[in-house]
This record gives structure tokens, sequence and C-alpha cells, in this order.
């Protein structure tokens, strides 16, 4: 115990860190199928994780160029930004230019390429025209470079597709009806998920609130980092209502029924070891304990007090006849074969290749060893003065045990309980979206929507992954493919399409393009020297130089969206295709769906929807566990009790397990692998209350028993009915399932009990 | 997923061509008689004087400039064609063929720089000199000379200078480039107007 606080004080104290994760992506297993779409999805999520945009909403465009001066000096000073990007810098106005131009021979706008194939003689005239316009700005250095004014248009083409934006005194700035809308955007000074940069956020609100008093617009901000700060402030304080919720109803109970401090002592003693040395040992097995398993890890201490409420019973009903040793003989039996029925149950979970079960299992099966070590170790030691408490009044608990002696309540109450669970099971829907992990505050999400609606990207996006056996084979297969996605673009079918084949054209395509400029000059020059009066009648001098791919990734450009080229993984080439906003109605998203399922070398990456296909997964895997367990429990209590006890033993958590699913669904709460993780544990708590009635050898010690197990029941429903209230719909579903649960195996337990006459 | 894709160095220049008045001397003054031309007409001759060129490139027409609507280009010679700069969008018609429009939404380089122009226009100076480094001298006869000298990208990579020169009214507008190239636009015949002409009008509809 002392070497679980030193570790654990030196790996936060001194670590300054909270070893605690937050991104619910953690709990899942890494997608080792596709390495493609493995990468697509580290290289996306980095550069779009930890990106924070910020939009200033205003009348006056002045005034909104002063609140963003003000709200960007002061927002670099938070730390929460390794980069502020307010302003377009004059260097990064002309990269698109400094990268092109070498290569304007092999470029040209899809607009000029049609027109110089059917009108050549109209290229001329346009030029002629735009020289004596005062306003086309056409200088005599340009002329000189480009006398066909060809690399202007291809610039002006690959800028104006999809892009609301217009620089404003280097700012930018889009306007919609009355309102202009200013853009920042801010690179985090690290993970999205970093507890330390989440702490800083009520500083950036109050710099927000600042800014939009003082210069009356309005701010808008959206970024991964807002829903995970979000999550981890609700998981928190849900891990501490429930934690701090069981803990005092646990001291309330201990003080009002044993009414001494020794109990509460040993009782806080045994929570306390096992959460200290299963948070330590997770962190010391994973490197980080995940939310998730902490919020579940919590509802362990309702679990673990079980064993010391048995003995504490004991100790309680003895008064003067008590020995601390054979008190512990009289439970040994029930908290030992408790404890094996549980860490089989979690034993299970721990073969699961899913990291967050695996956490979850580890967590609970030290949890609970600790517990269980405790009492049998420690408590006769520390418990050897007998209580001088007065026994409670267990009256009506021997009413209840009483009734329990008819075979009418024995046949009866669980089979009335089996076909309501069944009228209840019919109603059970599975779901297995990944966003009922994540609480999303709807406030986040308007806007989100209304940035991205501003910023012409759309709250929809498709993202395509596509593969070719070359750098050049792949951007003639987007060039081909990109013909189609501009078709639905000019349909209405999608908002925009984001390809690298805009920015850099397949070496077959800059060919082309050279030989029809080289045409042009061969055709054209002559005119249009003659026309211009020029000194010396112009020449193509260009020679073909290739531009490839890295040259455009080692661009200050490709900051923007250089991360869509994923370049070489084993031999392929792949990339990634983003299709902004799919309309509905249902048949052009079917257009969309039906063509892309249609090409071969396509895959569609969907983070939401191959999570949910995981979660699925592991719902049916953690089913048939929860079948095995069952089955497992079952050969081990025939083996020891023998058949006819066994069942006794079984029923009541099994029916329990089938009730708490039936009025889960009743509450339309949708069926998750959180829901069957909670079968687990009421088949665990559920066992503890049978067997504690199976092993009582005499039916006069039985209120001892039920009063432990009420108070364990207790217990377990108060920290259960607490997440209940979860906003995240996952917990409050689990917080349903196992405080049925709970409840039934309560009432079902006495069960168990071996009848007056078999005695 | 933001396009950041904005606004490379794409070679616009522009004009600039006020009225302003004798009284003029500094550029609050100047800003003020600027606001208050609400429509001036005119004449112009242009002359762009291009190392590439044998000879000088000329051209000559009309203009129209109102604070409200925006800017009338009516080139006469070499070929006839009609620019109309109104506040967000820029049309061109050349005689006998369909006008292309070119509308803000669709290319925000072109309405960032008529913008410009616009602000120009109505005197808004001090767009200007965020822009340029303004001076301004003026001699005992009226004569007066604003000489903007540009301080940043993509200007300061085209122009060495800009020089307007007027007495009661605008007379001359100079536009020097870097390698020596030049443009001359000299205005003669400006005078003020009150009101619109339906045909100006029209113009500016579309």
């Amino acid at each position: 115990m002392v070497f679980c606080s030193a570790v654990l004080i030196q790996q936060t104290v001194f670590s300054n860190k909270w070893p605690i994760e937050t991104n619910v992506l953690a709990l899942l297993p890494e997608n080792k199928q596709d390495k493609f779409a493995q990468k697509a999805f580290e290289q996306i999520s980095d550069s779009m994780n930890n990106r924070v945009v910020f939009v200033l909403k205003g009348k006056n465009r002045d005034n909104l160029v002063s609140a963003a001066k003000h709200f960007t000096g002061r927002l670099s000073k938070i730390g929460l930004f390794a980069q502020v990007n307010a302003t377009v810098s004059d260097e990064q106005q002309q990269a698109w230019g400094a990268l092109y131009f070498p290569y304007r021979a092999q470029l040209l706008s899809e607009a000029s390429k049609l027109n110089l194939q059917t009108n050549p003689e109209g290229r001329t005239h346009h030029v002629i025209q735009q020289v004596y316009n005062p306003f086309s700005g056409v200088s005599g250095q340009e002329l000189k470079s480009d006398p066909f004014l060809l690399f202007r248009d291809y610039l002006n083409a690959r800028s104006n597709s999809n892009n609301n934006f217009l620089l404003y005194q280097n700012y930018l700035l889009s306007q919609v009806d009355d309102n202009a809308y200013l853009l920042i955007q801010a690179h985090l000074a690290g993970d999205a998920y970093d507890s330390h940069l989440q702490s800083l956020l009520p500083q950036l609100q109050g710099l927000e609130n600042d800014v939009e008093q003082q210069f009356h617009v309005k701010l808008l901000h959206t970024g991964t980092l807002f829903y995970a700060a979000y999550g981890t402030n609700s998981a928190k304080s849900e891990i501490s209502t429930i934690g701090f919720g069981s803990l005092i109803g646990i001291m309330l109970l201990l003080l009002l029924v044993y009414r001494s401090a020794l109990p509460l002592m040993l009782a806080l003693l045994s929570i306390g070891c096992g959460l200290l040395v299963a948070f330590v040992c997770t962190v010391w097995v994973f490197g980080k304990v995940h939310l998730f398993s902490l919020v579940f890890g919590a509802s362990l201490i309702g679990v673990s007090i079980d064993y010391a409420f048995h003995y504490l019973t004991e100790r309680l009903v003895d008064e003067k006849d008590w020995h601390a040793s054979d008190g512990l003989k009289n439970i040994f039996n029930a908290i030992t074969l408790g404890l094996i029925t549980s860490l089989i149950g979690y034993l299970g979970l721990l073969m699961a290749p899913f990291p967050g079960l695996q956490q979850l299992s580890l967590f609970s099966i030290v949890g609970l060893l600790c517990a269980y070590l405790t009492v049998v170790l420690c408590y006769p030691a520390l418990a050897k003065t007998p209580s001088k408490t007065k026994q409670p009044n267990l009256a009506y608990f021997r009413v209840w045990l009483q009734c329990w002696q008819s075979k009418k309540i024995q046949v009866l109450l669980p089979s009335i309980l089996v076909v309501l669970a069944l009228v209840g099971l019919t109603e059970v829907h599975f779901d297995d979206d990944i966003r009922q992990l994540q609480a999303m505050p709807e406030a986040l999400i308007s806007q989100e929507k209304t940035i991205k609606g501003i910023v012409g990207v759309g709250y929809q996006q498709r993202l395509l992954l596509i593969k070719a056996s070359s750098e050049e084979l792949l951007l003639r297969r987007l060039e081909q493919l990109s013909t189609t996605f501009k078709q639905w673009q000019a349909d209405g079918v999608i908002q925009s399409v984001q390809s690298v084949d805009q920015f850099i054209p397949s070496l077959q395509t800059q060919q082309q393009n050279y030989l029809q400029i080289k045409s042009l000059y061969e055709h054209q020059a002559e005119v249009l020297s003659e026309k211009l009066n020029f000194k010396e009648m112009i020449t193509f001098k260009q020679s073909f130089k290739p531009l490839l791919m890295g040259e455009y990734l080692n661009s200050s450009v490709a900051k923007a969206l250089g991360f869509l080229w994923l370049g070489e993984i084993e031999g392929q080439y792949a990339t990634v295709v983003v299709l902004n906003d799919i309309k509905n109605p249902e048949h052009q998203a079917l257009l969309v769906e039906t063509y892309i399922s249609q090409q071969s070398d396509i895959t569609v990456l969907d983070k939401a929807t191959e999570v949910s296909t995981i979660f699925a997964h592991y719902r049916v895997f953690i089913g048939e566990m929860l079948l095995a367990v069952y089955f497992l429990i079952a050969l081990l209590l025939v083996g020891y009790y023998g058949a006819k006890k066994a069942f006794k033993v079984l029923l009541p958590p099994f029916v329990a397990g089938l009730v708490a699913l039936a009025i889960t669904a009743a509450f339309a709460i949708p069926i998750t692998i959180f829901n069957l993780l909670a079968l687990l544990l009421v088949l665990g708590i559920g066992i503890d209350y049978t067997l504690f009635f199976a092993e009582q050898k005499h039916a006069t010690r039985s209120e001892n028993t039920l009063l432990a197990i009420t108070l364990s029941a207790i217990t377990t429903v108060l920290s259960f009915g607490l997440l209940a209230l979860s906003e995240t719909q996952a917990i409050q579903g689990f917080g349903v399932t196992v405080l049925t649960g709970i409840i039934v195996a309560w009432l079902l337990a006495p069960f168990a009990m071996q009848n007056k006459r078999e005695k | 997923m933001f396009s950041m894709r904005l606004f490379q160095k794409i070679v616009f220049s522009f004009l600039l061509f006020c009225s302003f008045s004798l009284t003029a001397l500094t550029l609050e003054q100047l800003q003020q008689q600027l606001m208050m031309q609400q429509i001036l007409r005119g004449d112009f001759s242009q002359s762009k004087t291009l190392q590439m060129f044998n000879q000088p490139l000329l051209s000559d027409g009309a203009f129209l400039l109102s604070q409200q609507q925006g800017l009338i280009w009516r080139q006469h010679n070499p070929f006839p064609v009609v620019l109309v700069l109104a506040k967000d969008k820029l049309r061109q018609q050349f005689e006998g063929q369909d006008a292309a429009v070119i509308d803000a939404q669709d290319n925000p380089m072109v309405f960032y720089f008529s913008h410009f122009f616009l602000s120009l226009f109505k005197g808004d100076l001090s767009a200007l000199e965020s822009q340029f480094s303004l001076s301004l001298t003026a001699n005992k006869k009226g004569h007066w000379r604003l000489h903007l000298e540009p301080k940043q990208p993509p200007l300061n990579n085209i122009f060495k200078y800009i020089d307007i020169e007027g007495e009661n009214q605008i007379q001359r507008l100079t536009l020097i480039e870097l390698k020596g190239d030049s443009s001359v636009i000299n205005f003669t015949n400006v005078r003020q107007q009150t009101q619109l002409s339906p045909q100006d009008k029209d113009a500016f509809e579309f």
C-alpha cells in the first residue's frame, strides 16, 4: 500500500500530469487490417484535432479587424496555442505564385484549356484587350514572362475554387448578407485531449467575453479541443458524483448500522486499498487510465465494500461471542466463491483485444482482489475487539425471509419477473453508434455548423481513400474522378470537393498542357507580336520540367491541405479526397454511394461507422462472453453444490439480468456493449448475494446475511443510481441496467436459502 | 479543412483617378473634397510605354464616376469597349458581343480590387494609407501632386510609384513600374454633373 502510494505520487505529482486518457478513440483497438486507412486517420486527425477555428462576426469590417488584433494579441499569451494565424502574410500570399511560376508552360486552367482548343485566336484578342484595359493590371513584367496571360488565369482558377474569403487588411473575411465574418485559425500547443491545455479554456472563455463586450462583436469557435474538454469535464464530474455519492452513502450507512468508528475505518481501508492499487496497476500496465475505466472503476466502491459488510455484520451480531478469526471462517467460503465468480467475469474481459475493456477488467480484478485481501488478511487483526453496538432490529428481515419459505413465493415471484422481462425484451434494440459515448452539447454543435457554413466546407464530410501503384497513376486517377465530382458539384449533389489533383496535375496532363501552349505560340505568337507592335516576335523558350507532388508538399501552401496526400505505403500510393456536404434527398446520397461502391480502388473512410462496427463486434463478443461466464460459473457451482443448489444460486442473478435488460429497453435506451458490461456486473454482484444465503448453514443467521446484502445493495444502488443521471447516453444506460439488476438480484436473493425442510 | 489558397501575387494594378479641388493642401482636405464630388465625367487618353513595344500603345475614350454607383469606362479607340465597375461586379462589353460579368462572390480577387478602387474614388484616402506611403505637394499656382509609394506586396513588386496630378480637376495619372515600364492617363474636359443620364443609369444595371 505504501509502495502504491509512492508510485502514485511519483506518477502524478512529479510528472505534473494526471495519467488519465480522455480520447474516446483510445478505448478502441487499432485498425490493423488496413494500413492505409490507419495512416489516413492518423494524418487527418493530427491535422484536424489540433486545430481551432475562431470566427468574429460583425457589421463593420474595421471594427472586426480591431477586435481581431486585440484578440490575437492576447490569445498567444494564454499558452494554449503554438501558433495563431489571423493574417495572411505577404509571403503566404505569394507562395502559390512562387510554387507554380517556374512551371507555367505546363499549367492551364480548365477554361483556358477549352478555350485554346476551340478558339486560339480568341486568346490573342483577349490579351490585346487586357493590355489596353487599365483595370486588368497587366504590367510590362508580366507580359514579358507570360505574353498570353495564361498563368494569371491558372492562379485565379486555383484560388477561386471553393473559397468564400477575401483579404481585408491581410485578414480573411467573408461577407454573408449584412454580416462580415473574420476567420482566425490557431494550432494547439499540444494534443486536444491534453488535460493541461483543457485547463486553460476558462482563460480563453474570459478573453472571448472581453472581446465580445469591448467590440460588440460575436465570437464563435470550434475544434476538437472544446468537445474533448466538455467530455473530460462531464466525465470528471460524473466520477466525483458517483465516487463521493457512494462514499458518503456508505459512510452514513456504516455509522447508522454499526454506530462505531472501527467499522467505518475498516470499510474505508478496503475501499481505499482496492481503488489505489487498481489505479496504480492500471497506470503501470497501460501507461494511462482511460476516463471511462475510471467512471466504471468508481463503481467498484460499491462492489468491493461487500466483503467488508459481511465481516462487519458477523461482528455486529456476534456481540460478546466475537472471535475475529471465527468470524472470518463463517464468511470465508462465501466471499471466496464470490470473488472467484467475479474474477471469472472480469478475466473474460481481459482477453478481449480491446484496450478499453482490458483496462476496465484489470482495474476491477486488482481492485476486488485487494479489497478481498484486506478483509481476509487485515480485518481479523484489526477487529479483535467485539462490537459494543446493540444489534439492530431485524424483525422486518425475518418477516421477509419467512415469506420466502413459502413455495408459492419461491415459484411465483421469479416467474412473474421472468414473464415481465420477456415482454420487455421484445422492446430491445441495439445501437452501436459511437456518438453515444461522446457528450455533444448543442451549443458547440451549432457553432461548428455556423463556422463550417461560413468557411464553405459543409458540416457533413465524406472522406475517400484512393490508391494506385504510382504517384503519376494516382494523380491520373484523381483527375479522372474529378470530372465526376465536379459534375456532382455543378448538379448540387455535393457542395465542394478537395483533392490534391487540384494543386498538382498529373505529368500526362502537364505534357498535354505543354503541347497545347506550344501550339498556341506556333500559331498566334506572330499575330500577337504584330498587333501589339512588339520589338521582337515572342517565342516559346520554356522546356518541360516535371512538377511533382514533392514540390507542392515542400511549399508552405501545403500547410492547408497537404495532409490529404498519404504518399507511399508498402509500394502503393494513397491519398484522401474530401467530399463536402453530400446533400439529401436520398437519391442523391444514393448516387454518390453507388458510384463509390463501384470503384474498386476507393475506400470510404468513416471513423464513426468504423468505430460503431467495432462496437457492434464487441457487443456480440461481450454477449458471448456473458453466456460463457454463466456457463463456467454454473459448472463451478454444480461441481461444488450439486445441480439443485447451483440452480438456486444462479437463478436470481440470471433473472435480475433479464429484468435489467428489459427495463433498460422499456426506457427506450438502446442496448450497447455497456449494458452488457452492466449485466456482467449484475451477475458478479448478484451471485455474491445468493452465495451468502447458500453458504448460511444456520437459517437463523439468514437475517445477518440479508442485512449485509441489503447494505451492499443500498450502496451499489446509490452509486449506480447516480450514474443513471449521466449526460452521456452510454453511461446513463449502464447505470439504469445495473440499478435495476441489483434491485432484482437483492429481491430474489433469499431464493438461494436452504428450505427449512432440507435442513 | 479550410482552403487558404488565396490572393497570390497576381499582377493586378489599378488606376487612381479622382478630381481634386485647388485648395486641398492636406490629405484630410483632399479627402473631403473628393467625398463632395458626386458625379464626374470627362475624357481620357492612355499611353502605355513598355520596353517590349516599338512605340507606346495609345487609347482614348470617356469616363463617368458616380459616388453611389461606381465607374463607367468607355474606350473609343483603338477598339470600342465598355467597362463598368460597380460595387461588387465588373462588366465588360465589346461592340456587337455579349457582356461578360465577373461577380464578386465567384472571384474574390477581382472583388478585392474593385472594392479598393471604389474606396479610392469615394475619396477614402485612409484605405490607401494602409498600402502606400502618401506625400502631397502643391505649388502656388494651384497645381498639386499626390505621390504614392507602395509599401507591401503585391503592389510593391509591380510599381515603383504612382502619381496623381491636378489643378482644379484631376489632370494626369502616372504609374511607373519597377522595370521602367509606365502608363500615363491624361484626363481632359472633366466636369461635375448632378444627375446620371438614363443611359448611364442603364449601364450600372446588371
